[in-house]
């Protein structure tokens, strides 16, 4: 797999809006549908958001790092980060279906959008300190199996 | 900034235009707008959302936080005709039942 893209930004919550466009121009160059676009870019804005506001709570200094691979069969993004460490089992929280206005957590929803726009998320802490969040899509033609 | 939102009264209601990009940049200007609206309104809020072109999470939130503090106060609390970019997004959060969704021609 190889990096297409890597981009470097600070955690400054108006460069959201360029980095959606940016990543939305390579998902249509390397060929997914207008549908799967919105989800990823979607998906991708909810994972850079959280580094903002649980890895650097809201501090517009961190550095976020964000690189796409795209191998024959999965694109992968990877967004590192050098803030706060989340909790150990926090990609295992279980939706409750379905959510009503009283049970939801007005700050906890960015979890659920982003398993339900990726097929494989993966996260890690790598040998420098830098929280690694891994996520995958099977690229267009290929089904899940 | 990437967003617009206008607040117009009426016989004491109170309808929210929002155009734009909605994310974690814009949404406070979004909450300040809902939550004044859901204090000072007799009894309902419409929230106009056809020509939002993003919403992500924190849209979600805002929109979620006027629904609970509105059924707190006994008022109503609307989306009416929302783009498919909040669709999308109330979808993927499961949140669609959860709000009354009006088209416009029923306002």
């Amino acid at each position: 797999m190889r990096d297409d893209l890597k981009i470097t930004f600070r955690s400054h919550p108006k460069l959201l809006k360029p980095i959606r466009a940016l990543i939305k121009n390579y998902l249509d160059v390397v060929g997914f549908s207008k549908d799967r676009i919105d989800d990823i870019v979607l998906g991708l804005d909810e994972a850079c958001t959280n580094c903002i506001r649980h890895a650097y709570h809201n501090s517009r200094s961190g550095i976020i790092q964000l690189t796409a691979r795209l191998g024959t069969v999965w694109l992968e993004f990877e967004i590192q980060d050098c803030g706060a460490c989340p909790p150990k089992n926090f990609l295992d929280r279980k939706e409750v279906a379905p959510l009503q206005p009283t049970t939801i957590k007005p700050h906890g929803l960015g979890l659920i959008i982003l398993k339900r726009a990726f097929e494989e998320i993966q996260f890690n802490v790598d040998n420098d300190g830098r929280n690694c969040l891994i996520l995958r899509t099977r690229r267009k033609g290929f089904k899940k199996g | 900034m990437s967003i617009e939102v206008k607040s117009v009264e009426q016989n004491g209601n109170y309808k929210i235009q929002v155009s734009g990009q909605v994310d974690l940049y814009t949404s406070p200007n979004l909450r300040k707008a809902i939550m004044e609206a859901v204090d000072k309104s007799n009894t309902s809020i419409i929230i106009q959302l056809s020509t939002v072109e993003y919403m992500d999470s924190s849209g979600v939130a805002t929109l979620v936080e006027g629904l609970r503090s509105a059924m707190k106060q006994k008022k109503s609390f609307k989306l009416s005709t929302p783009s498919p970019a909040v669709r999308k997004v109330l979808n993927l959060a499961r949140l669609e039942s959860v709000f009354t969704i009006i088209e416009s021609n029923e306002e």
